[in-house]
């Protein structure tokens, strides 16, 4: 009877071991990336992936307060990117002091704003480096708005292309809220219909716009007239196109049409058929929670 | 009696070989170079706006401080500036961390122009750069600071220079594109050659016909290459025993036929007409070159922590000499015959003379 007793403690203690093994393992098979400083909640970052950020598209994940930095994966250092204040003649970089590494799979991620005063003594001579490799301190050696820290950026070489760091670091707590309002449609000479109050137009093409949010970009927008999605707007990757940085639908849309000002954001270039028009907004973040809208039009 | 007159012909006949020898093989010595120093002058806060220009002003940077000064050791404009600047022989601006547009001068001090644009500006004598928020993405600008065209990426920046033929940018994937003044793409290509490819510096020819780079990690190497007109052929390359991770200097003559570059254990100096390379071991990070036409040299300031080194070279391949001193910042300027030294807050003038 003891003897069976142990054997039962034994078959627990394995299950046990086992579960704890499989939990650690699948949570850190689950992502590429580990994160390059401590973790934060979803909703506390200062800058997503995506957010119009003094002009450009930003193709950086920016991070509060200063901390201490580390490699997401192992691989090799291939750039050190300096500030050279004191030296005539050289480019500053708006990612001030930066590291850029080389992985697996031809992805570099770029770790910016860093204080150059503690970056690792001899980081000129660190070439290969492991997953949480110290790289130094976020600072303020950059271009930075406020208390804006680490920039963190990760692009594909052989796709050529700048992905949105969340989808590959684990994620911790809740997404920031999407709010989808202020629809409105511009069409090509300009002129604005407000759907709050407008909601007859004329037929034509049309860039259907949302009200930006300061801070949250939703991961995915979709549109669609009377149950047919005319345009899906992606922000899990950045690509280039004749020299621009652009966000992909069924086009490429550089920043002065995804954010024409500081207010609008674009949802799709579509062309609005005469007649009763249900349009549809549907705004999904990156754990696919889904915000929509609609509305009904009479194009004339 | 015949050996003695043996023993005399043979003497008779060395005394006429040396002296022929002498008056034939004989060649001049190369003048020295002489660095005479002709004056020093400490710099203080000197703001000048709205004053007339006064011509072959030179511009320093030294530290947190900025300004021009003259040949003859006056000082005509000096500001302190508290974050960032950038200053070259035509402009200067002092800029914040996100300024949202950001005026700048002219070397007599007067507003030239705004870039209505947040940034990190870049001026290389009248050309002017604005590096967008991220390292990706850079614009030029027109005089007045008004977009001239702009190119936006998604790889960072690595390398970057100008010339009056064009600009060259260098990215973290390895990637090297050349632009007109007017912002088309010249040439874009990757040198490749090596396990991770990267750009770490990079020059463009003022005469557009080469670009060269340092490019790539392990198996690091210098690359020279001939620009056609959609194309670039490469004419000269070199692997380097060892691999820099920063950004390292790419610079070419003014006569577009040498290029100079920084490698991990010095200098390197290629001609391009003869693809002849010469290295000279240096101490420390090569900052800045700076060439003297009068002079018929070239000389490279270095620094490793405090230590700054002036290494003077001869013609294309010769180290004439260096000197050190120690500094928290440090420039060289060739002007003329004079070769003027910045020191935290002196500047030197050295004339440079063959003797």
């Amino acid at each position: 009877m003891k003897k069976h007793t142990s054997i039962i403690k034994n078959i627990k203690k394995t299950a046990v071991l086992c579960s704890t093994l499989t939990t650690v393992i699948l949570s850190s098979s689950l992502y590429a990336f580990d994160w390059p400083q401590a973790e934060i909640e979803s909703d506390s970052f200062y800058s997503y992936f995506g957010q119009l950020r003094a002009g450009v598209i930003s193709n950086s994940l920016i991070f509060h307060e200063s901390s201490d930095i580390k490699s997401v994966d192992s691989g090799t250092i291939i750039a050190l990117i300096s500030e050279h204040d004191g030296d005539q003649g050289w480019f500053n970089s708006p990612l001030g002091n930066a590291v850029i590494i080389a992985h697996k799979d031809n992805l570099l991620t770029v770790y910016g704003n860093l204080d150059g005063s503690s970056l690792p003594e001899n980081i000129e001579k660190m070439h290969e480096v492991q997953t949480g490799t110290p790289l130094g301190i976020s600072g303020n050696s950059g271009w930075h708005q406020g208390n804006s820290c680490l920039e963190f950026q990760v692009a594909d070489t052989k796709q050529k292309t700048s992905i949105n760091p969340r989808i590959l670091m684990p994620r911790i707590g809740k997404e920031l809220e999407l709010v989808i309002g202020g629809i409105s449609a511009v069409n090509k000479k300009g002129t604005e219909y407000n759907f709050l109050n407008q909601q007859t137009l004329p037929a034509g093409q049309y860039y259907i716009y949302h009200q930006r949010q300061k801070t949250a970009v939703p991961y995915k927008t979709i549109l669609s007239i009377n149950g047919a999605i005319v345009e899906t707007l992606s922000y899990d990757v950045l690509r280039q196109d004749n020299q621009r940085i652009c966000v992909s639908g069924r086009k490429n849309y550089p920043v002065e049409i995804v954010y024409p000002d500081d207010q609008k954001q674009l949802l799709a270039d579509i062309t609005l058929p005469r007649g009763r028009v249900v349009l549809t907004v549907i705004a999904e973040d990156i754990l696919g929670a889904r915000r929509n809208v609609s509305y009904t039009l009479n194009v004339q | 009696m015949k050996l003695k007159k043996n023993v005399f012909l043979s003497t008779i006949f060395i005394c006429l070989f040396f002296l022929v020898y002498i008056f034939v093989a004989a060649r001049p010595l190369g003048k020295e170079l002489q660095m005479t120093p002709q004056w020093t002058v400490n710099i203080s806060p000197v703001d000048i706006v709205n004053t007339q220009a006064v011509s072959g002003q030179l511009p320093f940077r030294l530290g947190q401080m900025m300004g021009y000064f003259t040949s003859d050791g006056k000082i005509v404009s000096a500001e302190t500036f508290p974050y960032k600047a950038s200053i070259s022989s035509n402009f200067y601006a002092k800029y914040g961390s996100d300024d949202p547009e950001i005026p700048f001068f002219s070397s007599n001090g007067v507003q030239t122009g705004t870039i209505k644009s947040s940034g990190f500006p870049f001026f290389e004598d009248d050309r002017i750069f604005m590096f967008f928020p991220g390292g990706c993405s850079f614009m030029q600008c027109n005089t007045d600071g008004t977009e001239k065209w702009r190119y936006e990426g998604v790889m960072p920046v690595t390398a970057f220079s100008s010339s009056p033929a064009g600009c060259v940018a260098g990215f973290a994937d390895g990637t090297l594109c050349t632009f007109s003044p007017a912002g088309k793409v010249l040439q874009q290509f990757s040198p490749g050659g090596s396990d991770y490819d990267v750009i770490l510096g990079a020059a463009y020819s003022p005469d557009g016909k080469y670009v060269a780079c340092v490019s790539g990690q392990n198996r690091q190497r210098i690359v020279v290459a001939k620009c056609d007109k959609d194309h670039c052929i490469i004419t000269f390359f070199k692997y380097f025993n060892k691999d820099l991770t920063r950004q390292t200097l790419v610079q070419f003559n003014k006569k577009s036929n040498i290029v100079y570059y920084n490698y991990a254990d010095g200098l390197g100096i290629v001609n391009c007409i003869t693809n002849e390379c010469k290295e000279i071991p240096v101490n420390g990070k090569v900052i800045a070159i700076q060439e003297s036409e009068k002079a018929n040299t070239a000389y490279a300031l270095t620094k490793n922590g405090t230590t700054y080194s002036v290494y003077a070279i001869e013609g294309q391949n010769s180290l004439l000499g260096s000197f050190s001193f120690t500094a928290s910042s440090a420039f060289i300027l060739a002007h003329d015959d004079s070769l003027f030294v910045g020191r935290d807050s002196r500047i030197s003038r050295f004339k440079l003379t063959r003797n």
